[in-house]
């Protein structure tokens, strides 16, 4: 977000180190010191876990519920567990629409989609910080603009333009019309600007093409931004909703969002199966984090996103 | 997290704006004299789009020149995505229509004139004419009926029976339901679940006072003597505990959702609910008529057909189509899955069977007793604005005057526009 | 509605500055949303990412699942919290042992907006939370030694050490934040439907059943301009503004 953060000497710099803002500077016998922190550090914990098992009690009920009968959903006194544990409403929602099939859907969506903007958001982004061309501020303004601009406002111009190429009900009509943008070019251009001149420079001189420059010395350097911008993006599309709702016709292309709003049909609500679904799709976009966890953070350190 | 894929490529999308938005039109083609068309319908789970392929699949038998192109979606997107298409005019050709919407789509629906449906060997003789009258627009007729919706009042037998109250009869009155849903409310449980939707309360505004919302003539009249009486007297059973408080909500099966689950004894919904009734509740239950005000009972109908869009490029075709899908045969089909109620009278008793026959005296007396329900061309804007004030309006935070006319107001000075 | 469109002018301002009685209410559930929800969202965000950062054993676990519901589909996440808070829902059993007779937040203006206004904050504050835990990651130790060395409470290495250095992020998280809170849809949308009465139709919403559901694109568009020109004014501020109290290294 400035120039000043292009002369950072060295953009790895190590980000994570335990640090504790309590300390105290006057010195106290060890020990005792020791004790205090530890008894600190418990309370801290339990208090912790138990805010967290709070805020985790809507997907706790929401299996809860995914494991009930049907008719004991909206049962008065609510209780956590029904009259018995009924697994087979997760296979019950597998088959009462074609989830297997919503789930294929959303993940050849989303991956797709998601190479697609890593693709066109570092080409835009090296653009932007390092190619000088007439009108660059002003182009660049007018993608952050479009930062600004609800999505329910875009639908329906979109809508006209993918039926005049004739692409409604397709992947490239899911996946083509948001794999441009503003957020993803922002990130990495910011963070291209932390990246020295002279890395490029030396390449420059042994008579490298900037699509080299780019591709072996800007990417390897901004895998974490990169990182971070496709588990933004990954998320972005498995959860769209507004869109592939007016775009797709047919039930063999809707992504995971479409398919739990069939479970709220003409013909009375099957919350149970609804819940049971919603579990379901929450699985891919919370492996993704889980498995990415330790990435996350340091990539948002270092993008630029954690401001330095 | 819309957030960032919120945004991009407005400008092209404004630049294919601009291009101009010729509209493939229809949907439809026309190759070695075999005619395909788009059938647009709303169905959510897959036996609902299971019945559908079945209905395709007749009418490619009696016409092989005909082949239909399916495309769902879920009852509440199909309107949403109806919308979207219409604006870049590639709808459907035949798409399907409910009778309380139709007056709000009529413009993308071509006007069915006796000679047409004669031609397609439809007669709407052989049809229930209150459905008839609901799938028209000012006396031409929109779509073809396939089902029909008599409101009825589902009760749970078994709380009845505990709170030792007879079951409804066929001529139970206001009074009775009153003092039943008095009787049946306490220990966290209520007499009656209200759905605070345009219908539910037409329902009482017409037993109560032999009028609905809108006039015959198709003007608004919410704030009509009837239906603030209706809503009066709705107010009253929140306020003395025989119906629960009321959440605003986006979910239109709150009540229904509170009758399976054993919190109210009574609901009112249609008889297309049966069927989900039957599958999830674990009580004895029943279906009654609406109770009978000072003029005897009378019920508003609703249900759903197909219509040929205006711009379909084969209309003959897709009324050919049409007659098949509201067919005798494709009517005892459904009727016999319990999924639809047929509007063919000769079918009606097909539906009769198994978990449905209990339903039989009660929907052929509301059959007789039904009434249209009428609406307006901003009927969509009216039952928004209705089942969001009248949570307030039923939670005792606003009048029923105060509250009908709000929503009459609101309507229109949006109508304007 | 349908068919030809035609040109006219500015007519659709006109009548939703004018006549229209629902767009002034919904700007002004927009606002409140905006000015109740942002700085809940900060606080909350800013006050665990600090209190999981020092050594908290595991701290990457608690992040995580505090970041869950921010990629969780929000349909889901709506309509679990649905099921939460109607009237014979689990809060409400839980007001029961309080005393409450009749919980019913989704029932009353002012209980409806505050329920859309924490399940948003769930839903998403885990987001500004893990940015804020980049930023705080990212402080140099040598920067609290030497305010620990100049004798400086808790307190003040927090105000002069820890928010300047914490700037850019918060400056970030605050053009986001705001942007999309403006633009709040789905939580109303599948939670209250807008209601009761109009009580939490917001402006985004409001285009949406203009749009969508009563196919009135002109009003639709007209609200879509009037809620750009305002999230773009915010935002021109908000950087405008930004020289004074944000500190890039």
């Amino acid at each position: 977000m400035s120039s000043a953060t292009a002369q950072r000497p060295d953009t790895t710099r190590a980000i994570v180190q335990p640090r504790d803002l309590h300390d105290e500077y006057v010195p106290r016998p060890a020990s005792a010191r020791k004790r205090a922190r530890l008894a600190r550090e418990i309370t801290s914990q339990v208090l912790l876990t138990l805010v967290l098992l709070l805020f985790l009690m809507p997907f706790i009920w929401m299996l809860a519920t995914a494991l009930k009968p049907g008719n004991e959903v909206f049962a008065s006194p609510p209780s956590l567990f029904g009259s018995e544990i009924r697994w087979s409403n997760f296979v019950d929602a597998w088959t009462f629409v074609p989830f297997g099939r919503f789930m294929w859907n959303g993940l050849v969506v989303s991956v797709l989609g998601t190479l697609l903007v890593c693709i066109t958001s570092v080409f835009a982004a090296y653009a932007f910080a390092r190619m000088r061309f007439r009108g660059r501020s002003g182009l660049f303004a007018l993608y952050l603009v479009t930062l600004l601009v609800p999505q329910e406002v875009v639908v329906i111009p979109m809508f006209i333009f993918m039926q005049e190429l004739g692409w409604q009900n397709s992947y490239q009509a899911l996946i083509l019309p948001w794999a441009f943008t503003a957020f993803g070019t922002f990130l990495l251009r910011q963070f291209f600007l932390t990246v020295p001149r002279e890395l490029e420079e030396a390449a420059t001189v042994d008579g490298a093409s900037r699509l080299r420059i780019l591709l072996t010395i800007i990417v390897p350097i901004a895998k974490p931004a990169i990182g971070v911008l496709a588990v933004f993006t990954f998320i972005n599309y498995w959860n769209s909703f507004l869109w592939p709702l007016i775009i797709i016709s047919t039930q063999d292309m809707a992504t995971v969002p479409i398919g739990l709003n069939s479970f709220l049909g003409q013909q009375g609500n099957q919350w149970q199966l609804l819940m049971a679904a919603s579990t379901i799709s929450m699985l891919p976009t919370a492996l993704i984090v889980i498995l990415l966890q330790r990435h996350l953070v340091k990539g948002i350190a270092l993008s630029g996103l954690g401001g330095r | 997290m819309k957030r960032f894929v919120g945004a991009p490529l407005a400008a092209v999308g404004a630049l294919a704006l601009l291009a101009g938005c010729s509209g493939g039109g229809g949907g439809s083609t026309q190759e070695d004299g075999v005619t395909t068309l788009t059938f647009s319908m709303w169905a959510g789970s897959t036996p609902e789009t299971e019945a559908l392929e079945t209905l395709v699949g007749l009418v490619e038998a009696e016409y092989p020149n005909i082949q239909l192109e399916l495309e769902t979606a879920p009852f509440n997107d199909y309107w949403t995505r109806l919308a979207a298409q219409a604006s870049g005019g590639t709808e459907a050709c035949i798409l399907g229509v409910q009778s309380p919407r139709a007056t709000s789509i009529r413009e993308l629906l071509l006007p069915l004139d006796d000679r047409m449906l004669a031609d397609a060997g439809i007669d709407l003789a052989e049809f229930d004419s209150a459905i008839v009258e609901g799938t028209q627009v000012d006396g031409e007729q929109v779509a073809v009926p396939y089902d029909l919706g008599p409101l009825i009042v589902f009760y749970n037998a078994d709380a009845f029976a505990e709170a030792g109250l007879d079951a409804p009869a066929e001529d139970w009155t206001v009074d009775d339901f009153s003092e039943a849903a008095a009787a049946l409310s306490g220990d966290g449980k209520y007499g009656y679940a209200i759905n605070p939707t345009v219908d539910t309360t037409t329902a009482w505004s017409l037993t109560l006072g032999g009028e609905q919302g809108v006039a015959a003539d198709g003007s608004l009249q919410l704030t009509d003597p009837a239906m603030v009486e209706a809503v009066a007297y709705l107010q009253g059973l929140v306020a003395d505990g025989s119906a629960p408080q009321l959440p605003a909500t986006s979910d239109s099966y709150n009540a229904l959702n509170s009758f399976v689950a054993g919190d109210a004894a009574m609901a009112i919904d249609g008889p297309w609910q049966l069927a989900y009734v039957a599958e999830q509740v674990a009580f004895e239950y029943g279906v009654a008529l609406i109770p009978a005000g000072p003029n005897g009972s009378a019920t508003p109908v609703a249900g759903s057909g197909y219509g040929v869009s205006a711009s379909c490029e084969y209309p003959e075709e897709a009324l050919q189509a049409i007659s098949v899908l509201t067919g005798p045969e494709a009517q005892t089909a459904l009727a016999e899955q319990g999924r639809a109620f047929p509007s063919r009278t000769a079918e009606q008793p097909a539906y009769y069977q198994g978990a449905f026959a209990i339903a039989e005296d009660t929907l052929s007396a509301a059959g007789a007793t039904g009434e249209a329900l009428r609406s307006t061309a901003n009927f969509t804007q009216v039952n928004t604005l209705f089942n969001q004030y009248a949570v307030s309006a039923l939670n005792g935070d606003m009048t029923a005057e105060d509250f009908l006319g709000t929503v009459q107001s609101q309507t229109e000075a949006g109508a304007g526009q | 509605m349908f068919g030809e469109r035609t040109f006219v002018g500015f007519q659709n301002f006109v009548t939703i500055f004018t006549s229209d009685p629902m767009f002034w209410r919904t700007v002004g559930n927009t606002l409140l949303f905006v000015v109740l929800y942002v700085p809940l969202n900060f606080v909350l965000a800013l006050g665990l990412a600090l209190w999981i950062s020092p050594r908290i054993r595991g701290r990457g676990l608690y992040r995580l699942l505090f970041f869950l519901p921010a990629v969780t589909p929000i349909v889901a996440n709506a309509l679990v919290w649905r099921l939460l808070v109607q009237p014979n829902g689990v809060f409400a059993d839980i007001a029961s042992w309080f005393g409450v007779e009749q919980f019913n937040p989704l029932g009353t203006e002012t209980g409806a907006m505050a329920a859309v206004v924490v399940m948003s904050l769930w839903q998403g504050f885990g987001y500004n939370m893990l940015v804020f835990s980049a930023g705080l990651d990212s402080i140099p130790d040598h920067l609290y030694e030497a305010a620990s060395l100049d004798g400086a409470s808790a307190p003040r290495r927090f105000w002069h050490v820890t928010l300047p250095m914490l700037s850019p992020s918060l400056f970030f998280a605050a053009v986001m934040t705001l942007i999309t809170s403006f633009q709040v849809f789905a939580q109303p949308y599948v939670l209250t439907g807008g209601g009761p009465g109009v009580a939490t139709t917001t402006m985004v919403m409001y285009l949406y059943q203009r749009g969508f559901q009563l196919f009135d694109l002109g009003t639709a568009s007209a609200v879509a301009t009037v809620l750009f020109a305002i999230i773009a004014l915010i935002t021109a501020v908000q950087f405008l503004g930004q020289r004074k109290w944000v500190h890039y290294e």
